[in-house]
């Protein structure tokens, strides 16, 4: 005699996610950090802790940062998020972006996307932030890799990008860059 | 030596291949991948420290709709893994030893429902004596975890007291006469202290996909700081060859010696045998602090003569570290004695040390790898000495430092020993001595040793048809750069831009054997077989270009992507040329390769019994002097600045230096103030990072760094390891400084509030 588990029917939902609209159908009980996640395929946005500890599922909802696991995707109907890979803009980096490479400050890279939305929130906020106010902004943000200090330094470092307009465009990005054939550029 | 001005790439800045990738998402973590048909696996646990299996009936889980699999320890292998002693298999098999122990897996078409399924399994426990204190596991009449241990295979040369009881891996170093050593001291100092468990707190939690290709071979895409030795392991423990297992590793969202163990593989890969479909098995947060691996907790007992000048004469050290209730890595003991005479000569040492069963999770590798303990020990008492003897702490350290050609209580002899150099510098950094700290602030100095390198790897260098190279090593990069780094190495071996260099790491099917990145062992000896394969390469890209110009190869110049002739320097041919005609020409591609294994020599048997290696290659040095401030009322620390001086050989990439050590320090700090996973009665208390919390940006440090540079004759350019001993300083120099900021001597990690508030009470109550 084989046993069914019964689970809620699933509801259709409208999300604005990096500038889309994305029509879901989702479990009511989903956060938005699964609906991300396994929806949306947009898997930057990591999942470590599900305590909203950690900071590493950080995203934007209507400019503020917020921690994914612990928002229902239901509650987000009507407002815009953000997530890490919506930071690119017309195919360049986020000044920000360039500055956590310039400056060394990424590592494993895991908790990279919520650092960087953390860090774009205060620049929104900010726009020449202090070595402290940068600190203070990332403090929810658990880091293993780097001891925090070159992620300050990025964040202090981003106005001075976005101003000489030197992010670039990525060239050969390492795991999801196109390939192209030498001789045709195909 | 410094060669650093002839280089074109080593020690210039250089992007991290990886960075774009991971700064916009990009980056595929072994926690990213779903693909279709795929089931979730889940782990029953063990709810009991120490029992019987009486029964399992897994009949209810196996008919819930969506469940496709359940497995007990009845239908794998009856086979055991470990890295020296042979003691863990898939599953627990008759007995559980620890909460959170493995019984069971079931790989369903979605979570939920393998969680559930979970539920439906019914387990019957006979309860058994447990015992979770490792002094107490060694007393006779304990109980025992292990039965049969004798009849385990190990990896290591046994002494008479490993394999019985409760101890597992047993090793003994006697150099000097110890007793002659302690009748010619005037003084003898003897404590005992005592360190928890750290939990490795990297980011993405142990994840394996595992699925069958379409070849009939098993695919395990994992994270991990050994896809090679992953390959071992799921052959011997499946019965499958080697070659029909391809590991093929993710990014790794931190690894730190927590991923150098094959935890979730095994599992997920029995589930896809039996399946036929691919299946994810992710640890759970709590999962990853209950049954993944810690630093090992312990005590350390030290006994040691000093004469009335600070001379250190003889030692005596024990340590007895908690493995829990699985030995997968006891050669965190081993090294643990290795930097138990810290950086000092120390003519007549004995060290005792043994790795203990307990009913508690288990303990493994761990950033510091056996020496956080150790050297814990050592500088919280060579700063107590200091005080006694009324001499300066970085004095007494400077007058027994090891130096070049001295020799370790091992009986190795030394080579590339900066200490001195490093003490110096972090003297004159801080002002130490020199009345330059603010008034609420107080200075204290640790200095450390850690064994770097060695252990077999290989590596392959490629020259492509564009000029371009493309290396492999079965080496990891665990986020840490090794990957940059194992470019710059080819690049300026080969005469090429770094960015002309592609590496390819980690998958079984096209890298080369590494045993697994641990233990300074990346940069130094992963790097140090890339650079002889360059080399390899190289010389055949000479006689290449000198077919080519019709010369000698002695006659040929390579350098700037460009091979020119000595005689006549504006005849010049792109490598692009070189190798797009000539590799048809002259006896197809160039490959250059090479196989090492740093560590060659065996240690002396009169001096060293039960060693777990081989001699290492080298050995790493650091200095931290901290300055805290300590609230007396409530006992709260802060440490506002760090500083630290490093002697790391020939630096390589400047970035990654500085970052890997300002991380160590950040993991060190935690050791120190607030990390500790605790126990009671075996169940964890504290299993998130809610309750059991690394450092936050807030809680660093300013840090004022530098490094002593030092060319290693054994590394690539002279480059050795900084991952480990950047670790390993920081609890004892806090630990110091409290003392000379409060009176109050700590000798248990964490240093808690509570501690200094009740050192202080004592204190008072002493002196009323």
């Amino acid at each position: 005699m084989t046993e069914t588990l019964s689970v809620p029917a699933k509801m259709p939902v409208r999300l604005r996610v990096n500038g889309q609209n994305r029509d879901l159908l989702i479990e009511p009980s989903a956060s938005l950090l699964q609906v991300l996640r396994e929806d949306l395929a947009l898997t930057g946005t990591k999942e470590v802790c599900l305590l909203g500890s950690c900071g590493a599922c950080t995203v934007l909802i209507d400019g503020k940062p917020a921690l994914s696991c612990l928002v229902l995707a239901m509650a987000c109907r009507g407002k815009a998020i953000t997530t890490i890979e919506g930071l690119m803009e017309g195919g360049d980096l986020h000044p920000l972006q360039q500055a956590f490479i310039d400056k060394g400050a990424v590592q494993c890279g895991y908790c990279t996307p919520g650092m960087v939305m953390v860090g774009k929130a205060l620049l929104d906020e900010k726009p020449n932030p202090t070595a402290e106010e940068a600190r203070q902004a990332i403090a929810g943000n658990l880091c293993r890799c780097t001891g925090y200090q070159q992620i300050v330094e990025a964040i202090v470092a981003a106005p001075e990008i976005a101003r000489t307009g030197s992010a670039k465009r990525p060239a050969g990005l390492m795991d999801s860059g196109p390939y192209l054939m030498p001789e045709t550029g195909e | 030596m410094n060669k650093l001005n002839e280089y074109a790439v080593i020690g210039k800045k250089t992007t991290k291949t990886d960075a774009v990738a991971k700064v916009t998402g990009g980056a595929r973590f072994a926690t990213d991948i779903y693909l279709p048909n795929m089931l979730w696996a889940k782990v029953l646990r063990s709810p009991v420290p120490h029992a019987r299996i009486l029964r399992i009936d897994t009949e209810k889980a196996k008919k819930l709709d969506g469940v496709k699999a359940v497995l007990t320890a009845a239908d794998v292998p009856e086979a055991r893994y470990g890295a020296l002693v042979l003691d863990m298999g898939m599953f627990a098999r008759g007995k559980v030893r620890y909460i959170g122990e493995a019984v069971a897996a079931v790989a369903a078409v979605n979570e939920e429902i393998a969680l559930a399924a979970l539920k439906l399994i019914e387990v019957a426990y006979e309860p058994l004596p447990a015992v979770f204190d490792p002094l107490e596991a060694i007393k006779p009449g304990a109980p025992i975890l292990h039965e049969d241990l004798k009849s385990y295979k190990t990896l290591f040369e046994r002494t008479d007291k490993a394999m019985t009881g409760n101890v597992n891996y047993q090793a003994e170093i006697t150099s000097g006469d110890l007793e002659a050593g302690f009748a010619q001291s005037d003084y003898i100092f003897e404590d005992s202290y005592e360190v928890p468990k750290q939990h490795p707190s990297y980011m993405e939690p142990n994840s394996t996909v595992a699925l069958v290709d379409s070849d009939g071979r098993l695919v395990i895409h994992n994270t991990t700081q050994r896809p090679h030795i992953n390959q071992a392991i799921l052959s011997s423990l499946l019965g499958i060859p080697i070659a029909k297992i391809r590991v093929v590793p993710c990014h790794v969202g931190g690894g730190f010696g927590g991923k150098n163990r094959t935890l979730t593989e095994p599992t997920a890969a029995a589930l896809a045998l039996k399946t036929r479909q691919p299946v994810r098995l992710t640890f759970s947060h709590e999962e990853e602090f209950t049954s993944a691996t810690t630093r090992h907790s312990g005590v350390m007992v030290m006994k040691t003569g000093v004469k009335k000048d600070g001379t250190l004469v003889a030692s005596d050290v024990k340590l007895y570290y908690d493995c829990g209730a699985y030995a997968p890595t006891p050669n965190a003991v081993w090294l643990g004695a290795i930097s138990s005479s810290g950086a000092y000569r120390i003519p007549h040492c004995r060290v005792e040390a043994y790795s203990i069963y307990t009913n508690k999770m288990m303990g493994g590798a761990f950033r510091g790898y056996g020496a956080p303990q150790s050297n814990f020990a050592r500088e919280s008492q060579m700063d107590r000495i200091a005080r006694e003897l009324k001499i300066d702490p970085i004095e007494l350290r400077l007058k027994n430092c090891l130096v070049e050609g001295d020799s370790l209580h091992t009986g190795q002899k030394l080579h590339s020993v900066k200490v001195k150099e490093t003490l110096l510098k972090a003297r004159e950094l801080s002002g130490w001595g020199k009345g330059r700290v603010p008034a609420n602030r107080t200075l204290g100095v640790a200095c450390g040793i850690f064994a770097c390198g060695g252990f077999a790897t290989s590596g392959i260098v490629r020259l492509n048809m564009d000029g371009t190279a493309t290396v492999a090593t079965g080496a990891m990069d665990m986020g840490q750069g090794l990957r940059t780094v194992m470019g710059q190495i080819a690049a300026e071996e080969l005469g090429m831009a770094a960015e002309d260099v592609t590496v390819i790491i980690g998958d079984t099917d096209s890298t080369p054997f590494d045993v697994g990145i641990f233990g300074d062992r990346g940069t130094h000896t992963a790097g140090m077989a890339v650079q002889m394969a360059a080399q390899d390469a190289r010389k055949q890209l000479v006689e290449q270009a000198a077919f080519a110009f019709k010369t000698t190869p002695n006659n040929i110049v390579l350098g700037g992507g460009k091979a020119r002739l000595a005689s006549d320097p504006d005849k010049v041919l792109d490598y692009k040329d070189l190798l797009g005609g000539g590799q048809y020409k002259k006896g197809g591609p160039i490959i250059g390769k090479a196989s090492i294994n740093l560590t060659e020599t065996a240690f002396d048997p009169a001096i060293v019994r039960g060693a777990a290696s081989r001699m290492f290659s080298t050995y790493t040095f650091a200095t931290h002097i901290v300055e805290i401030e300590v609230d007396p009322k409530t006992g709260v620390v802060r440490v506002p600045k760090t500083y630290a001086v490093h002697d790391c050989g020939t630096v390589v990439n400047p970035d990654g230096l500085r970052g890997q050590i300002i991380g160590g320090l950040a993991t060190g700090l935690g050791y120190a103030l607030y990390e500790g996973v605790a126990f009671e009665n075996g169940q964890v208390q504290n299993p998130s990072f809610l309750e059991c919390r690394p450092p936050t940006a807030v809680d660093m440090p300013e840090i004022v760094f530098d490094t002593v540079e030092e060319f290693d004759e054994k590394g690539p350019f002279g480059a050795k390891g900084v991952g480990n001993v950047s670790v390993i300083n920081m609890a004892p120099a806090i630990a110091n400084a409290v003392e000379t900021a409060t009176g109050v001597r700590v000798t248990s990690l964490p240093i808690t509030p509570g501690k200094i508030v009740q050192g202080l009470g004592q204190l008072a109550k002493e002196e009323a």
